[in-house]
């Protein structure tokens, strides 16, 4: 089996984190420094500009572009209606008369008389942006976004999907040696993270949809089952019509076990043995190189309710090249706190 | 040039760090003057830290230099910052470094959306622009590429570029389309990926007659910044004050908003160049400096990069999905499943090797511990370079577009424009670089990788980046050229040796050439190369030999069908590789046969050492 090097991933009983809170696009922040905040209470919020939809009323109505201006009914700026008429010509002959109508509802963003093309947009999109955890802020970044810290048990896996999501944490499994089956997932497991063990099969996640759980965090999956669930192959990439992950939008998304629905995934290589990552062990190879106490940033969690210490199996970590690799991750001077 | 700025320097540079942050590892390497001559002493090696959790560039640097540091003995970090300069003059010659410099494409590198008008004339001209500058072109819009209007604006909404280049028209000719596009943008309100509260970088380098629109259009919305058309006319490209403007920009806005970049520039004593850059400028210096036609690569983790220096022509790409971690999936899903296992001289399961890559992607520092781990890596790897190489021939082309004068000769062969400059039989030189070729276990192995992927044809030298440093060495190169060649010369560069591939293909067994090997101490080697035979033939880097090749009938060595050819071949580390298995490539189709012959070939030049023990 391949080794691999994996900085900063932790699993703790208990810490103190701090998860930074961003708006994509400039907005306005909803709390103030000090406010106690639930997880999915919106701390701040944007608009989305809204679609744009162009239209070229000069071929449309078959005149120069510069000349659009004496057709128009609507200039920049004023808001359209669905079927409103944009823009009419005036023929002689009634029945050659055109008329644009605007296919959305919306505004006339912009009028060019250089190439014709009347721009007309949707109303902006509210976006909302949760605190994510339950804990108090302890910064606010005007119009940009939000920290909130908070207290928590941590777990932190290597890779995820579906985004962030919430709810009670439930463990299905009696220790990470075992697979997630569907006879482990009950219909009480509805709206609810559920911890699994060291592998979940297409079967279970079957199960885990007709239930209807918020989220799962397991130890291996197979990459076809993956391919099912998605419905596409995950790649990292930049480009090409296969993004799906990029590889600096690509979040370690935590499996934690509060707030996020998210599985430290590893890929099954053999169907009767499987690996769960243990970012404990890296932690102790590198208090070994270095003498350094591992501080990596952590994810969002909150308090596990049967954490066994020492539970995950051991991955050695041999750095394998031409010349030695002492080196490993040094601690990151965040603002995270054990 | 923005890089070849002066370096924040006046003392002498005596003691070097150099640092190359990729997507997976950042590679520290330090360079010492030792008597008259810069010599390459340390190296250190640390996982890359510009994504979460760290998100800070600079914490996977200082573990680098904490390497060397630990290895070389000498004193480098003092806490978070690096000790400049070196003490020696203080009588502590063990503390401090010169300068510290660094290249980049962590966090996926410059990534850049370009536009054209027409996609093949000046949408092509943008692409090459924005690659030559060392950018990942993530789309290239154009009037005519068949997208629908509000799919252009969708799609530039939803790709959230570093950057934006815009061209279109030449000098004087129609502004209606590429005023078209500037509303596009425009309404498509672009943000860029790093921070929210930035305006995103925009280049206009089209038809100048449109720069006042463009300006009314985009000048509030974007960091408009105006330079000469890329294609002043359709038979000219001038891409040089476009690719200045992307450097400038780059340094100016990008690399202070990705994170932890403000502090790593700060660190520096030079400007951060993008990784695909700085190699650019070394595989350019080694064209020129020996008037080579020269392909080179750079193989990483997210991206690969081909240079291409012919007839003194300097073209780059960046295939961005073609890596060999965080895009290994892609070339998988690119390459499909039967060519990478046609490579592998064993049958594995498609759902192993499936989950093999996507644990390879999910944890992208993975080393392969098993030989067949091994074998499958090196099969991925010749995929992502063939792909490449394809990717890089498409766009390393003449013009097109543009008038040509035929005469009657042309009659029977009326060429298109646009045809790919990469001649394969006037390739003098193969460069490697990057970690699987640079950090294969045998240095055959990274031979072979080359010889499979790219087929060269006649004679073709081949050589690879020693521990790869070429990334360092083109930054350095911009402050002190003695210095950069000094170490490329000594501890960069390892010849491999000379490939010699008939063209042609026959029946295995059958005759391809009869060759006749005269060595400098006057030893002579003569055999006959069949097709399907591999054979390694010992000549040391600093010996030359003078092959004499008599092709078959239907076999050619680039002066025509059966005509014979001498060359002299100069040997490396790996030695003269006479390569009998025809071109282009054909490997058996049925399973039993493809194992046979990859076994055979592999243990002809003892590529992996388990099949050396069977043998």
């Amino acid at each position: 089996m391949a080794h691999s090097y994996t900085p900063g991933l932790t699993v703790t009983e208990h810490t103190t984190i701090r998860r930074r809170r961003m708006l994509s696009l400039p907005g306005s922040v909803l709390v103030a420094t000090g406010e106690t905040v639930r997880a999915n209470q919106a701390v701040a919020r944007a608009e989305l500009p809204g679609k744009v939809y162009p239209l070229n009323l000069a071929n449309q109505l078959g005149v120069a572009p510069d000349e659009i201006h004496e057709y128009l009914i609507k200039k920049a700026g004023d808001p359209v209606q669905k079927g409103e008429i944009l823009a009419e010509n005036k023929p002689l002959i009634k029945w050659l008369k055109t008329e644009v109508l605007s296919p959305i509802t919306g505004i006339v963003e912009s009028i060019s008389p250089v190439t014709g093309q009347v721009l007309l947009r949707e109303p902006p999109r509210v976006l909302e942006l949760l605190g994510y955890v339950d804990g108090r802020i302890v910064e606010v970044m005007p119009q940009q976004g939000v920290v909130v810290e908070t207290d928590c048990s941590l777990v932190q896996g290597i890779f995820g999907i579906g985004g962030e999501t919430r709810g009670e944490i439930v463990i299905a499994v009696t220790s990470p040696d075992e697979a997630l089956t569907p006879r482990h997932l009950t219909a009480d497991m509805k709206g609810k993270v559920v911890v699994g063990g060291s592998f979940v099969s297409s079967d279970a996640l079957a199960r885990a949809k007709e239930v209807g759980v918020a989220g799962l965090i397991i130890g291996g999956i197979h990459d076809k089952d993956l391919r099912a669930l998605l419905g596409y192959d995950l790649g990292v990439a930049i480009t090409g019509r296969r993004v799906r992950l990029h590889p600096n939008g690509r979040k370690n998304i935590h499996a934690s076990f509060r707030s996020c629905g998210a599985a430290g995934f590893y890929f099954r290589r053999h169907a009767n043995s499987c690996r769960c990552h243990s970012a404990r062990n890296h932690h102790s190879q590198r208090r070994r190189r270095t003498g350094r106490s591992p501080r990596g940033n952590r994810a969002a969690a909150g308090r596990h309710p049967d954490r066994r210490p020492g539970s995950h199996h051991s991955r050695p970590v041999i750095w394998k090249d031409r010349r030695s690799r002492k080196s490993a991750a040094r601690a990151p001077e965040d603002s995270d706190r054990e | 040039m923005a890089f070849q700025e002066l370096a924040k320097t006046a003392h002498p540079l005596n003691v070097i760090v150099a640092t190359d942050c990729g997507s997976t590892t950042t590679k520290a390497i330090l360079i010492e003057k030792v008597g008259d001559e810069y010599r390459q002493t340390y190296r250190g090696e640390a996982p890359t830290t510009v994504e979460a959790p760290f998100e800070d560039v600079t914490r996977g640097v200082l573990n680098a230099i904490a390497e060397i540091e630990e290895l070389s003995g000498r004193k480098i970090l003092d806490g978070d910052k690096i000790l400049t300069p070196n003490r020696a003059a203080q009588g502590d010659p063990k503390t401090g470094v010169d300068i510290y410099i660094s290249t980049s494409s962590a966090g996926g590198g410059l990534q850049m959306m370009v536009t054209g008008v027409v996609q093949n004339m000046t949408g092509e001209s943008a692409q090459r622009a924005a690659l030559g500058a060392g950018a990942i072109v993530i789309d290239v819009l154009a009037s005519n590429d068949g997208r629908l209007p509000h799919e252009k604006i969708e799609r530039i909404r939803t790709m959230r570029p570093d950057m934006i280049l815009m061209s279109g028209g030449t000098d004087g000719g129609a502004v209606t389309h590429v005023v078209e596009m500037a509303e596009y943008i425009s309404a498509a309100e672009p943000r860029p990926r790093f921070g929210a509260t930035y305006k995103l970088p925009l280049i206009y380098a089209g038809n100048k007659d449109a720069q006042p629109q463009v300006k009314k259009i985009l000048g509030e919305k974007a960091a408009l910044v105006l330079t000469d058309n890329i294609r002043p006319v359709l038979e000219r490209e001038n891409l040089a004050p476009a690719r200045n403007k992307i450097h400038d920009l780059f340094l100016e806005h990008v690399m202070q908003q990705a994170p932890g970049y403000k502090k790593l520039i700060e660190m520096a004593g030079a400007p951060i160049m993008p990784t695909p850059a700085a190699v650019g400028v070394i595989m350019e210096t080694i064209a020129k400096r020996e008037h080579l036609n020269l392909i080179g690569v750079d193989i990483g983790g997210a991206t690969t990069d081909v240079f291409s220096v012919f007839e003194g022509l300097f073209n780059r790409t960046v295939s961005a999905n073609l890596g060999m971690s965080y895009s290994i999936s892609n070339v998988l899903a690119e390459a499909g499943l039967a060519n990478i296992m046609r490579w592998v001289p064993f049958t594995i399961d498609e759902q192993t090797l499936r989950n093999r890559i996507k644990n390879k992607m999910i944890r992208p520092t993975t080393i392969p511990q098993t030989l067949d781990e091994l074998q499958i890596e090196h099969a991925i790897a010749r995929e992502a370079l063939r792909l490449a190489l394809i990717h890089h021939k498409s766009l390393a082309t003449a013009l097109k577009g543009i008038q040509q004068e035929r005469t009657i000769s042309d009659v029977f062969e009326q060429q298109q424009s646009g045809k790919t400059l990469i001649d394969m039989l006037k390739l003098d030189l193969i460069v490697g670089s990057g970690g699987i070729l640079s950090h294969a276990p045998r240095r055959v192995q990274s031979m072979l990788m080359m010889v499979d992927a790219y087929e060269p044809l006649g004679v073709t030298r081949l050589s690879v980046d020693s521990i790869f440093m070429m990334p360092h060495l083109g930054v350095l190169s911009t402050i002190n050229e003695k210095a950069a060649t000094d170490v490329f010369v000594r501890d960069c560069m390892v010849y491999l040796g000379t490939c010699v591939a008939p063209i042609g293909q026959g029946k295995d067994g059958d005759r391809c050439a009869d060759y006749v090997i005269t060595f400098q101490d006057g030893r002579v080697d003569k055999g006959t190369l069949s097709f399907g035979d591999l054979r390694l033939v010992p000549l040391a880097a600093d010996q030359k030999a003078s092959i004499a090749i008599q092709p078959a009938k239907q076999v050619n060595l680039g002066a025509g069908a059966g005509v014979a050819v001498t060359r002299e071949v100069q040997g490396g580390v790996v030695g003269l590789l006479l390569d009998g298995r025809g071109r282009p490539l054909q490997l058996p189709t049925d399973h039993a046969s493809r194992v046979a012959a990859l076994m055979k070939w592999y243990q002809a030049v003892d590529l992996y050492p388990v099949l050396s023990a069977e043998k």
